[in-house]
Formats: structure tokens, sequence, C-alpha cells
């Protein structure tokens, strides 16, 4: 059996939700993760990251490369969420969904990625372009 | 996952114990350099069997409480 969550219940997984309430749902997620599996799509991790404000960057993005090696945890294309993870260490005053976006567009096979923001632009990453390169 | 990898010569070992594994078989795994693997020497057939490591849904239960961070943070 496969399930789906969404951002909530995946926030209150990760970190850990003691209240009586939450126990069935844990209880849940963590019996299925051993028989079935736990589906967790890109569009959910972007949204539970929004949930993170205020955490330390560092920890959440070890917290969701953790996510990709747990067993019974279906994380859809885990080397794009490791690549939007990577760059998003990388930067400081970017989201994740504009790594995960840059990140999408590349695994797709997109040459180049472009966009206004100016310090995507100036990375590195493979398929990162200026919006003004190439004309 | 397993993947054995036949040609062990072509894998560089270090003092530490580790091998360097090819980007392209990371790829072919589907990994990335983040991912962790469990090695395997089958020292008479060589061949490198490469598993990778999972960790059980109730030890990530938590992973980012405050608990969890501070001791981390200790650590």
């Amino acid at each position: 059996m496969m399930i789906g969550i969404d951002e909530n219940i995946l926030f209150k997984f990760i970190t850990g939700d003691q209240s009586k309430a939450f126990r069935p749902t844990r209880d849940i997620i963590i019996e299925t993760a051993a028989k079935g599996e736990v589906f967790i799509s890109l569009a959910l991790v972007l949204e539970v990251s929004r949930l993170f404000q205020g955490y330390q960057k560092e920890k959440v993005i070890e917290a969701m490369l953790t996510m990709t090696r747990v067993a019974g945890f279906s994380v859809e294309s885990p080397e794009t969420l490791t690549d939007a993870l990577e760059m998003w260490a990388e930067m400081h005053h970017l989201s994740l969904k504009d790594c995960l976006l840059a990140a999408i567009a590349g695994a797709a096979g997109a040459d180049h990625y472009y966009t206004e923001r100016k310090e995507l632009v100036k990375h590195s990453h493979g398929i990162l372009a200026p919006p003004d390169s190439e004309k | 996952m397993e993947k054995i990898i036949a040609a062990i010569s072509k894998i560089k070992g270090s003092a530490k114990g580790q091998i360097a594994i090819p980007q392209h078989i990371r790829e072919e795994m589907g990994y990335s350099s983040h991912a962790e693997f469990r090695v395997e020497y089958r020292k008479g057939r060589d061949q490198i069997i490469l598993t990778r490591q999972r960790i059980p849904a109730e030890s990530f239960f938590g992973i980012l409480s405050e608990d969890a961070v501070r001791r981390r943070a200790r650590n």
C-alpha cells in the first residue's frame, strides 16, 4: 500500500510532534513505511520547506537529504531534490523553490535555466544562465 | 538497491578505508554525492558490492525536533 501525506503531517513527523492527537498518524506513517510506501512529492517538499522558516537552513537541508534515504519513503525524483538542496546550500538569499525549479528544469533536459534572480544567474551550476545570454 | 562492481581495480582506495565511487556509477544508481553506501568487498571474486544505506522511518521521526537539533549541536 502507498499513502500520501500533506505538508502539515510531514512537518509534524520531521519535528517529532509528541501530541496525543498526532500519535495515530505517526504510527500509520511508520507502519506504512515498513510494509509499503509513503509518497513524498517534490511539491510536498516545497510546501513543507515553507513551514521551516526560522529553522537553521543547514539542519533543514540535512533532514531533507536524510529523507531520501528513509526506508519506505518514496521520494519523487530524489536526484533532482538532492541537486536542488545542494544548490540551496550554496545560495544565501534564495528559497528552496528557486533552486528546485532550476533543478527540475535541468532534470527534464533543459540546457539553461533563465531567471532574473541575480544569485541564481551568478551561480555556476550547470544549467543556470543569465536572461540575456545566448540571444 | 544493490549493485555489483566487478572491476575494483578501477576504484581508488584511500588511507581512511573509504573508496571513491565513480560518478557514473553513482548516477546509474540514481544518487548524487550525498548518497551513502554500504560497501562490501568480496575478496576472492574481485567484486565490490554497493548497497544504498537506508534508515527506518522511526529514526527519521523527530529528526528536527528541538531536542535532536540541540543534541547534534552539542556533538
